[in-house]
């Protein structure tokens, strides 16, 4: 159990020190458990094995600096930094092109991306230090402590800058410390609050109070208890606990938000009220309905669908660029051929917002449910995109959504914003997650569609299905991407994979990629190819047994929509990420999840349930080196 | 050329890469006849494979079977394979090896063959493809040899890549765990990453490195209390705190009169390479890492003069070499348009002073 160290807070600032203020009284709830006793389904043997001791990931990083100082979600509304703070470590200017300055943002900070598991970010497994990401934690660190000094929550008393030197001493040693607990996720041992204590008092003899600050949260924001999700109760004998109430607050603001507990959550903790499973809901449904809750479980999408992918995404010009109004085929010049980038700059980023907003409305102001994410007829476009969508699409009621963006059109960096207003999509062209451009051109090549990516984005990602590695010179015998290719594109990625060899694979990959023939490399919906009609339809089986037979992509939505064998997909890829490991399909807590689901298809009824189960909250010591 | 045992002995001595100093290449062969081991390493990797026939050069009467050499000098300039006829210039410091194959990587059959290749190829490893994400089971070679020649107060190796995709190209460096290791595409990030330091001219080094120090002291207050898996990961960085630690001070110590200004962002492909490469020029120069790893991305079909065929290189036009003639010249084309960019590094680095290098 870890001991607590009695607050010297004066309560000046209530709300923030709430939870820390009675962290002294908070019951134990640590709950040590028989090492082979099966709890809620999960047993303690091999299934919790690995879990634990991850890092934050970038993403996370980022929303806890922002949220640990106070400051607003745009960068732009930040306060400047300090100009004592600039004295360790500025923001360097950039070179832009042709010798201009680029400012670079001053909130998020650009990590390097995790390996990541599958897709994922925030495993252990995905996660691998490296030099150069110590560097930028170390930049980031005393990039962030300087804001400390125009956080709106930093100080725990009024008027800083008005203190005389002794009161600011002391105002910033108290400040301090609760800056380290809400950093730390949890209250501060002794041990931990003479070393910060030793950290002013080294520090304080070469500087003033104000860089003392900023020096000491640099070192915080640098420690292995703000970098990791570190295990309390490690010194636990046993091998299976269940997560103490720190680390449990933890675990949800993570999960749900993408960033670190707020005081209500913190204050649950402190008080003991994160113990069951009833108060667990709670606060999943309280923090659900939090703004916070709404990018980070789209995030989980994006990383499902790979969705990052479409901002690479490379439509071939001279087939696409006369739909813009431009010539297929640009001079040779120096300017690196300003035009399409231009254009396919702002689509890209509309393709992604699209994405972003559809599944963010389906969630959290639709129904909620799995089957509209399928299946929902309703989305945004932008004038940029309009081309992609066509003629057809009905405006509807609600706000236009502003997306800010950054480009290089004609070699110039620029900053816009797009406009994305909801529509209608036109009845028959187009409904649900995977008929967005945006999934369409990620599983794309520049000129043709890719119906074998799309199908196994389909099998994989929304089916859990494995899927085999192509044989030897599987990928050398595939079909050509030009304009000049004859047949239609089903007919020669069907001649490419008819082999035996292929067809054991393909025979269930092609036909759901195949469904999406009537949409182009860009998204756009097509009824013909190559001048011949487009032809949808198929069939094919899951490895379940369950059978699907459409003639487009829309059938195929609804009935993916109601597969068992998705709907239980999508449940384990959500505990999964929820709890930092995959269950055994035989887990008698998942198949409660997965029947659930099946009936109630709720996606926040789900992750509320998620955060119910035991498995979220057990943990056990890892024997494995 | 020749044969590939003799490149391989060498290799222990020479390393891979191009040991460039003060006097460019000419040193560097002379380094070789003297054992020295290596100074510096720069590995460069494309994203295809490529056609042998047009690729190879083999005067006449030289065996398919047997091991032969063959010094490049003795080739006439218009005898050279047009894949490496850029590189014609730099013959004296040029080692082609005829006849590797990644026989290995054949019997590797786990998962894709891309992937396993090229972990085959870089780490002489096998993949692992237990985790959702490629591995291999082996460092590469760039980081093993750093680990032998990188400066404990400066960067270890430094990891480059032309692909702005998000996927940032095939990958080359895997740490000693098997995985890859994050690498930057943007000229002026690694910039800042290289020369950052210097012109920020920390000016409160001491206390700044106090701040790390604290930090350490948790790292070891809490190692203790996690059970062993857990403990490897702390201490991996752990350990990589302390050294960047160490760098910190020693990057702002670097004396580097040739270090560049940060680089305007580019706008095409060459301008790219080429500000990658001044960069890794001015990094030798100045001493700041010893290794690099350049992962050439996807080079515009427009920019080797096919962008009428397709936008593909990889299944427009790498996928079709063997059995479509017309793909396998325009493939041919693209090796000759990166030998070229490499031709130009190597101008680059062969003009660039030495500051404590490999001498």
């Amino acid at each position: 159990m870890v001991q607590v160290r009695p607050t010297i807070l004066s309560g000046l600032v209530a709300l923030i020190s709430l939870s820390m203020i009675a962290c002294e009284d908070a019951p134990s709830t640590e709950q040590e458990l028989p090492a082979q006793v099966p709890i809620d389904g999960v047993q303690s043997d091999d299934a919790l094995e690995g879990r634990g001791f991850r890092a934050l990931t970038p993403r996370e990083r980022n929303n806890t600096y922002r949220d640990l100082l106070g400051l607003p979600h745009s960068a732009s509304d930040w306060p400047d930094r300090p100009i004592a703070a600039a004295r360790f470590a500025t923001l360097q200017n950039r070179a832009g092109v042709f010798g201009s300055q680029v400012q670079p943002s001053v909130w998020p900070w650009v990590f390097p991306t995790e390996n990541g598991v599958d897709g994922f970010e925030g495993f252990v497994d995905g996660q691998n230090p490296s030099a150069y990401d110590l560097e930028e934690v170390q930049k980031a660190a005393l990039h962030f402590a300087g804001y400390a000094l125009v956080s709106p929550i930093f100080f725990t008393c009024q008027s800083w800058q008005d203190l005389d030197d002794a009161a600011k001493q002391s105002c910033a040693k108290e400040s301090i410390e609760r800056f380290a607990q809400r950093a730390w996720r949890r209250p501060i041992t002794p041990d931990e609050a003479t070393h910060l204590s030793n950290l002013w008092s080294s520090l304080s003899v070469r500087h003033n109070v104000d860089e003392t600050i900023v020096l000491v949260v640099a070192a915080i924001l640098q420690s292995p208890q703000f970098l990791f999700l570190v295990p309390i109760h490690e010194q636990s004998q046993s091998n299976v606990r269940l997560l103490g109430p720190w680390e449990v607050a933890a675990q949800l603001s993570y999960f749900l938000w993408d960033t670190m507990p707020d005081q209500a959550l913190f204050a649950a903790a402190a008080r003991g009220q994160l113990a069951t499973k009833e108060q667990l809901m709670d606060q999943a449904r309280r923090m659900l309905a939090d703004p916070k809750a709404r990018p980070a479980i789209v995030h989980f999408h994006q990383q499902l669908l790979h969705l990052n992918r479409v901002l690479s995404v490379s439509p071939a010009r001279r087939v696409y660029g006369p739909a813009f109004g431009i010539e297929p085929e640009p001079p040779l010049d120096t300017t690196g051929d300003g035009v399409w980038p231009g254009i396919l700059g702002p689509l890209r980023h509309s393709f992604a917002a699209e994405a972003h907003l559809f599944i963010e409305t389906v969630i959290f102001d639709g129904d909620g449910t799995f089957s509209s994410l399928l299946t929902s007829d309703q989305g945004f476009m932008s004038t940029q995109s309009a081309g992609v969508y066509g003629p057809n699409v009905t405006a509807i009621t609600g706000p236009i959504k502003r997306w800010p963006y950054g480009n290089v059109e004609f070699s110039q960096a620029r900053r816009r914003v797009l406009e994305l207003r909801p529509i209608r999509f036109p009845a028959g062209e187009r409904a649900g997650l995977m008929t967005l451009p945006a999934i369409l051109a990620i599983n794309a090549y520049p000129v043709h569609p890719a119906p074998i990516l799309r199908g196994k984005t389909v099998l994989e990602r929304l089916g859990c299905q494995v899927l085999g590695a192509p044989i030897p010179g599987a990928e050398a015998s595939m079909p050509p991407d030009s304009e000049g290719a004859e047949l239609t594109n089903r007919e020669r990625t069907t001649l490419a994979t008819h082999p035996p060899a292929c067809d054991a694979c393909h025979a269930s990959m092609n036909p759901p990629g195949f469904a999406y023939e009537s949409y182009d490399s860009l998204g756009r919906y097509r009824t013909q190819d190559n001048g011949f009609d487009v032809d949808s339809s198929g069939s094919f089986m899951l490895q379940n047994g369950e059978e699907f037979t459409f003639d487009n992509a829309l059938e195929l939505g609804q009935q993916l929509a109601n597969s068992h064998q998705v709907r239980d997909c999508y449940v384990s890829r959500w505990v999964k990420y929820a709890i930092g490991l995959e269950l055994a399909s035989s887990n008698q807590g998942l198949l409660d999840l997965q029947a659930a689901f099946r009936q109630d298809d709720n996606i926040i009824e789900l992750l509320v349930s998620i955060v119910a189960t035991d498995a979220f909250r057990l943990t056990r010591r890892s024997t494995r080196q | 050329m020749i044969h590939r045992r003799t490149f391989l002995e060498r290799m222990g001595l020479l390393g891979l890469g191009f040991g460039l100093g003060r006097q460019g290449l000419s040193k560097a062969l002379a380094q070789s006849n003297t054992n020295a081991p290596p100074k510096r390493l720069v590995v460069i990797s494309h994203c295809h494979g490529w056609p042998y026939s047009s690729w190879r050069m083999r005067p006449s009467g030289l065996s398919t079977e047997r091991p032969w050499h063959v010094e490049l000098n003795s080739i006439s300039a218009d005898q050279w394979s047009k894949p490496l006829a850029p590189l014609h210039r730099h013959r004296s410091a040029l080692v082609a090896i005829d006849g590797l194959s990644l026989a290995t990587a054949e019997l590797d059959m786990d998962g894709n063959r891309h992937d396993t290749g090229w972990i085959h190829a870089w780490t002489g490893g096998w993949a692992d493809f237990s985790g959702a994400d490629t591995r291999s089971t082996t460092a590469s070679l760039d980081q093993l040899v750093a680990r032998q020649i990188a400066r404990v107060d400066r960067l270890p190796s430094l990891e480059l890549s032309l692909d702005d995709s998000g996927e940032n190209g095939r990958p080359v460096s895997y740490g000693q765990n098997g995985l890859r290791l994050p690498v930057e595409s943007d000229p002026a990030r690694a910039w800042q990453r290289l020369f950052g330091a210097q012109n920020s001219r920390y000016a409160n080094e001491r206390s700044i490195a106090e701040t790390m120090r604290y930090a350490f002291q948790e790292f070891q207050s809490i190692s203790p209390r996690l059970d062993a898996r857990s403990r490897i990961k702390l201490d991996a960085h752990f350990d990589l705190l302390n050294q960047l630690k160490g760098r910190l001070e020693g990057m702002a110590n670097v004396q580097c009169p040739t270090g560049p200004d940060s680089p305007s962002t580019p706008v095409n492909y060459d301008q790219k390479f080429d500000a990658m490469s001044e960069l890794i020029g001015a990094a030798f120069a100045c001493d700041i890492t010893r290794v690099v790893s350049l992962s050439l991305g996807e080079l515009p079909t427009r920019d080797f003069g096919w962008n009428h065929l397709t936008d593909d290189v990889h299944k427009g036009l790498a996928h079709g070499i063997y059995d479509d003639p017309v793909k396998h010249t325009a493939m041919t084309d693209y090796l000759h348009h990166h030998s070229m960019q490499v031709a130009r590094l190597v101008d680059l680095l062969a003009g660039l002073p030495d500051t404590n290098g490999s001498g």
